[in-house]
């Protein structure tokens, strides 16, 4: 085949197991796929490999790569593993401990020895400077600009060059961190500076300041990478931004010179430009997971069903996130590693639930599973490098469900002694079970704490997992997901057409999406229209003025209004819509209806006679990348005419042409399946040779490349008009 | 109520019957309208039996985990044979009933399934105000519970589903927030509800006799495994006994005494020999002292242990009528949740160290140092600033104690600067942790909290309370205790001079309750904790990163932990190894 002129789109996701590759043709929606093991010592290596190995695919040059979205762990290890760079801390006098003492809670109730992780900045890196601005944004004590001065020097003495400047109330008036920033580009010029009022620009000091801090620590170490990434890809830099007039102009602006655009996915569920990136790390912590949440958006608006629950199961954990009336959930309120992360970023809720996730007894003899993995190495004891814990891989194996010749993975053959072997001993015996039993409890186990993860993301929040169906995906999402939703309440389940990548075909549909934010104290009932949507035209023109340097023309660009909205004197706010341009009396009159609605939604009750005050003015920029519609559009013949997933050797034969549009094709084979109590014999589909519009009863089981999805004795499964399957639980 | 128990489906309905307490939470806390049950999450969520024993609970503060079985059994012996029926809920806070403090009102519903008993669901929280002579009704110098605010005997608030408005008019009209007062109750009712439909959900789902049976099974699932914790602590009588600074009214030593037996059957815990009741508003309730008990046994024993009835089949808890840990009506109560329960923990953790002292933790700060700032703003509107601060957690074997953060039986969080400084006419000068007050040891006690807080705009009134001024947190196996408690009150325009302590009438102090103009600066300085082992077999490379960090004064390395440093802050290995065997001998 020849490349020379095809347009080519590529997403790379890295996870700590597999890096996931996608390559999209953009004249023919064709879809490449690779999935490769992670090089965590330096994740480029991966990327580099994966790009080739799903370009020689389709046979196609990877130079044709014009655009590549990518999602990163390279923030998130940093911060999880505690191998951020050295940063230093330049704060308010009398407030140096803002970051050791948080907010005086502490992790566990119960537990004297979980404790709070230590700082990411020490004490030692943290000065003070004598300065104070008031609630209001009054100065009260001005910098001493030679105290100052000689806090950047020695600051520059102890060789850190990462420096975060958070000052009380800087969020009011951020006019001493610039002050200090000017010092410190003057005498320190090659140190990077984070300014809390820029990147957190709102009230509460610690969550502002550890936001700071978690930005100072990562940025050199993601800097770093994205620079040895840019010169893999052989993008000279950081080019200027000049325009190309082409369909993807705002390449000019990721691009150096040569090589494809490269952006970054940002935690928002959006994506940034690599310098971006570089600037403002902090906001790449849920880079991989954030793929998964768009994927569902995406799917959500394909399928019509606005309504999602998103379930991505891989080796060691679960991530969970809600999608309602199509938009995603975000949060404010987010952490990692026990650092509070107060960017907005998509609601993910996280457990510790995997296919790795290891079974136990514990000293009240209640069967457990989790949070301990086997990790990768030594793994299930079902992969016979000397695991000898049982897990719920082991337990899938046992009872039939996955087929030792056709593993999860597509590289790793499974044993099945291994597995049967460590389930009899640690679990079966104990307990006095047979085996089977055994391990079909593992998988109930494991189902019931996912099941309650569930509801936290849904019941808890006043949401009823009946409206919802749930998307499962991951490695191990499409075997769990039946059983999971009918325990989660939930009545239908969707098996996107390429499980395994769900993440990395998320980002190839992503826009570039620009967050800001600031803090008022603006009483609804005294303002006026023209006041609020002239407080917004300074976040507008920032906004306008960033995506256009992107590249993008002003057709291109959303801007999206929101407001934080509270009865006056509470803490919490609900963030609501704004209508753009102009404002009416209409549109505040409507906003202060639509807060009583939706605080009464939230909240269980409105007080109308209340006033309502708006405590923060929030504005979404989008700027919109060229559409893709595969793989989501409808497929022309066959499912796998324009999507492959390579491992590094062919896809299996596809199988068995011209099935009937409405009944089940004939199963491969048939294998025995242990159900709750009994053993059944169990048709195993091919996935390529299910059709839209088919549909089957169970028990069955569907294989495919990445993973097998299982459907349970009674439960109806469609394939949908883009091929998705679509399970029905019996739950109503 | 035999019957075979599957070790899958007991894990399973544990997660699910988990579930169905945590979702009572998360609807009170959603719903409610004050900060106290809304942010502060002063409030707690449970399952019963029919007859009244605990089958999960998700409490947020550990002081709710013994007082909700507690006033759930008494309530149940005000409604004999037939008992409850379906649409009845219970109301009550009267802590001679229901074992806490009056602000905290408990709500308790009856489940049926099928018109036949299935559970019963509860909910404890803290109202902002319940009556009595001051607001909050946290007198801290009351001396009957009169005068704490109104006492509800159990009622019903709502029978066979239809609301007695007369009764809920009658509190409102008492209350000082009548509004929140009233949208609180409603909260309370909606989180019972929610409970009530997801048990008979469960029931519909598995069979109201098996659900039944797996309740059974969680007791005693919980009770198998504190036996097996048990099992880990030597037979033996433990002894232990400390004190409390003062009632409120008075400076007086209250002691507190309690003897561990450790025995076939169990755990026997004796306060026999705790002071009288006292005068003044701290004597701890029975439920408040079962509650201190409960969550010393989990927390030592096996902090994984499910919060139910199982928990408590093999703890025998003898509390002598009349005294502290159990006074007499009409004892005023209302801040033994603050103070004399962390004491009780502290009292507690020291008896177990004589079986189990690689399990327990050194005194920590020994209380929740409860701060309070009135006055009228700029505006002439009256606000009132109340927090509690944490401080030093107390040292324990292979482990440094937590630097300013709360301990044992509370766990709600600060208050931001920038919020305290946008929503009060105060400004703070110093938020920060006391160097130097951990207690020394191998493992060093955490370091208490300074607060530094200036009164702006008009007169205000300030009260601090506070402990550990006097018998400063001790230490374990041979750890040094960490630093008291301080207040202290800087009148205006004083620029340096030392400060004033303030202890209007009784000279506690750690506390003091003063109007003040403006101007005034009030400084609170929380207790460190305890340290644990031998200060001087610390590792120096430790002394030395706490005195960069500045933890510690180069000073007190060399004092109390025997550690020379260098001019560049680097350790003298020569110099301490000499000092160190000096010290010794």
């Amino acid at each position: 085949m020849r490349s020379g002129g095809i347009r080519l789109r590529a997403a790379v996701d890295t996870g700590g197991t597999f890096t996931d590759v996608c390559l999209l043709r953009e004249d023919t929606g064709e879809l490449w796929m690779a999935k490769i093991i992670s090089t965590p010592d330096d994740p480029a290596r991966a990327v580099m490999s994966g790009l080739a190995r799903a370009a020689a695919g389709g046979g196609l040059d990877p130079a044709g790569i014009r655009l590549l979205v990518h999602g990163t762990t390279v923030a998130t290890n940093a911060l999880l593993e505690g191998k951020g760079a050295p940063a230093a801390l330049i704060t308010t006098r009398g407030f140096a401990d803002v970051l050791r003492i948080g907010r005086q809670d502490r992790p566990d109730l119960y537990d004297f020895r979980v404790t709070r992780p230590a700082p990411l900045i020490p004490r030692r890196l943290t000065f003070e400077i004598n300065e104070r601005i008031l609630a209001g944004g009054k100065i009260y004590i001005t910098p001493d600009e030679a105290e100052v001065r000689a806090v950047v020097e020695e600051i520059r003495r102890r060789g850190v060059s990462s420096i975060a400047v958070s000052l009380l109330h800087s969020y009011a008036n951020p006019v001493h961190e610039k002050k200090v920033r000017e010092i410190i580009h003057a005498v320190y010029p090659q140190a990077v500076v984070t300014l809390s009022s820029e990147i957190l620009p709102v009230f509460r000091e610690y969550e502002r300041t550890a936001t700071a801090a978690v930005n100072a620590v990562v940025l050199p170490r993601v800097a770093a990478y994205l620079a040895r990434l840019e010169t893999a890809l052989g993008r000279t830099g950081n080019g200027g931004t000049q325009r190309t007039g082409d369909g993807c102009a705002r390449r000019a602006a990721a691009v150096g010179s040569g090589g494809p655009g490269l952006f970054i996915m940002h935690s928002g569920g959006g994506v940034i430009t690599a310098a971006q990136a570089q600037r403002e790390s902090a906001r790449t912590v849920l880079s991989g997971p954030a793929g998964g949440v768009l994927a569902g958006v995406q799917l959500a608006a394909k399928t019509g069903r606005p309504n999602l629950i998103t379930a991505d199961m891989g080796g060691t954990s679960m991530d969970i996130s809600l999608i309602r009336g199509g938009k995603p959930r975000y949060t404010t309120e987010g952490s990692i590693g026990g650092h509070p992360l107060s960017l907005p970023m998509l609601d993910i809720h996280t457990i510790g639930a995997g296919g790795g996730s290891i079974a136990w007894i514990d000293a009240g003899g209640a069967l457990r599973v989790g949070p301990a993995s086997a990790g990768a190495d030594p793994g299930p004891a079902c992969y016979g490098l000397g695991g000898e814990e049982p897990t719920v891989t082991d337990a899938n194996l046992v009872l039939g469900r996955l087929d030792p010749a056709h593993p999860l993975t597509g590289e790793r053959p499974l044993q099945l002694e291994p597995a049967r072997r460590s389930i009899a001993e640690k679990i079966a015996r104990p307990l006095g079970l047979m085996l089977e039993e055994a391990a079909a409890g593992i998988i109930a186990v494991v189902n019931a704490a996912m099941a309650r993860a569930v509801r936290v993301v849904s019941v808890q929040r006043g949401l009823d997992p009946r409206d919802f169906t749930l998307l499962a995906f991951g490695g191990a999402g499409p075997l769990h997901a039946a059983e999971l939703a009918r325990e989660a309440s939930i009545p239908h389940a969707l098996i996107p057409r390429h499980p395994g990548v769900a993440s990395a075909l998320g980002m190839l549909a992503a826009d570039v999406r620009l967050d800001y934010a600031r803090t008022v104290l603006l009483p609804l009932a005294e303002a006026t229209a023209d006041e609020l949507a002239r407080l917004y035209a300074p976040l507008e023109e920032a906004a306008r003025r960033e995506l256009a340097a992107e590249g993008f023309s002003p057709a291109e660009m959303l801007l999206e209004r929101a407001a934080g909205l509270r009865y006056a004197g509470q803490s919490y706010t609900l963030d609501l819509p704004v209508p753009a341009g102009a404002l009416t009396a209409a549109d505040l009159h409507l906003l202060t209806r639509s807060f009583h609605l939706e605080h009464r939604r939230e909240y269980g009750y409105r007080r109308e006679d209340a006033p309502v005050e708006i405590t923060l003015l929030r504005l979404a920029a989008t700027g919109r990348l060229p559409a893709f519609h595969g793989p989501f559009r409808a497929p022309a013949a066959g499912l796998n005419s324009a999507s492959r997933l390579s491992f590094g050797r062919h896809g299996k034969g596809r199988s068995a042409a011209g099935v009937g549009p409405d009944g089940p094709p004939p199963p491969a084979a048939t294998r025995p399946v242990f159900f709750q109590d009994a053993c059944l014999p169990t048709p195993v589909y091919e996935r390529t040779t299910l059709a839209p519009g088919q549909s089957l009863t169970g028990p069955a089981l569907i294989r495919q490349e990445d993973t097998t999805t299982l459907l349970w004795p009674q439960m109806r499964l469609t394939v949908d008009r883009l091929g998705n399957l679509i399970i029905e639980t019996g739950v109503r | 109520m035999a019957g075979p128990v599957n070790p899958v489906k007991l894990e399973v309905l544990r997660h699910a019957l988990q579930a169905v307490a945590e979702e009572m939470g998360a609807v009170l806390t959603r719903t409610a309208l004050s900060p106290n049950i809304k942010d502060r999450r002063d409030c707690s969520t449970a399952v019963y039996t029919p007859d009244g024993r605990l089958v999960a609970q998700a409490e947020h503060i550990p002081l709710h985990l013994g007082l909700m079985p507690a006033v759930v059994k008494a309530v149940l012996a005000d409604f004999p044979a037939p008992g409850l029926s379906p649409g009845d809920v219970v109301m009550i806070n009267d802590p001679y009933v229901s074992g806490s403090h009056l602000p905290d009102i408990c709500l308790l519903s009856p489940v049926f399934y099928r018109q036949r008993p299935l559970a019963l669901v509860a909910n404890l929280a803290h109202h902002v105000d319940v009556g009595g002579s001051v607001p909050g009704s946290m007198s801290t110098t009351a001396t009957e519970i009169f005068q704490e605010g109104l006492r509800i005997p159990p009622l019903l608030l709502r029978r066979a589903g239809q609301l007695n408005e007369e009764l809920l008019r009658l509190l409102t009209h008492n209350v000082r927030t009548a509004g929140e007062f009233a949208a609180d109750i409603r909260a309370q009712l909606n989180a019972n509800e929610l409970g009530a439909g997801r048990l008979q959900e469960l029931a519909g789902r598995y069979g109201a006799d098996v659900l039944q049976r797996y309740m059974e099974a969680m007791m005693d699932y919980a009770e198998r495994r504190l036996l097996a914790a048990l099992e880990g602590m030597p037979a033996g009588v433990y002894d232990f006994e400390d004190y409390l600074e003062g009632d409120g009214l008075s400076r007086r030593e209250i002691n507190i005494r309690v003897r561990l037996q450790r025995h076939s059957g169990g755990l026997t815990v004796d306060f026999t020999g705790t002071h009288p009741q006292v005068a003044g508003p701290v004597n701890a309730t029975r439920g408040v002292t079962l509650a201190c008990v409960y969550y010393v046994v989990k927390a030592v024993l096996d902090p994984g242990l499910p919060s139910n009835d199982g928990l408590v089949r093999s703890l025998q808890v003898i509390t002598p009528p009349g005294s502290l840990v159990n006074p007499a009506f009409p004892a005023p109560v209302a801040h033994a949740n603050i103070n004399t329960a962390q004491r009780i923990a502290d009292v507690l953790l020291g008896a177990l160290s004589g079986a189990l002292p690689l399990r327990v933790t050194a005194a920590g700060t020994g209380s929740m140092s409860n701060f309070t700032v009135g006055g009228l703003d700029a505006a002439g509107r009256y606000y009132s600033y109340v927090e509690t601060c944490g401080g030093g957690q107390g040292a324990k074997y292979g482990q440094d104690g937590m630097d300013g953060v709360h301990v044992h039986m509370t766990n709600t969080r600060n208050t931001p600067v920038e919020v305290i400084e946008l929503s009060y006419p105060l400004r703070v000068e110093r938020y920060a942790l006391a160097s130097g007050s951990g207690g020394p040891g191998k493992y060093r006690g955490g370091l208490g909290l300074v607060r530094e807080i200036t009164v702006l705009g008009e007169e205000a009134t300030v009260a601090v309370s506070s402990e550990r001024a006097v018998h400063p947190p001790w230490g374990l196996a041979g750890g040094r205790p960490g630093e008291r408690a301080r207040v202290a009150l800087l009148p205006p325009a004083e620029s340096d001079p030392a400060p004033v302590v303030a202890a209007p009438g009784n000279g506690d102090p750690g506390k003091f309750t003063a109007r003040v103009p403006a101007g005034s600066r009030v400084i609170l300085q929380t207790a460190g904790g305890g340290g644990y082992g031998d200060p001087l077999e610390r590792d120096p490379a430790l002394v030395q990163l706490d005195v960069a960090e500045g933890l510690l004064s180069r000073d007190a390395a060399r004092e109390d932990y025997g550690v020379v440093l260098t001019a560049e802050l680097t350790v003298d290995e020569a110099a301490t190894e000499c000092l160190r065997r000096k010290i010794r001998d």
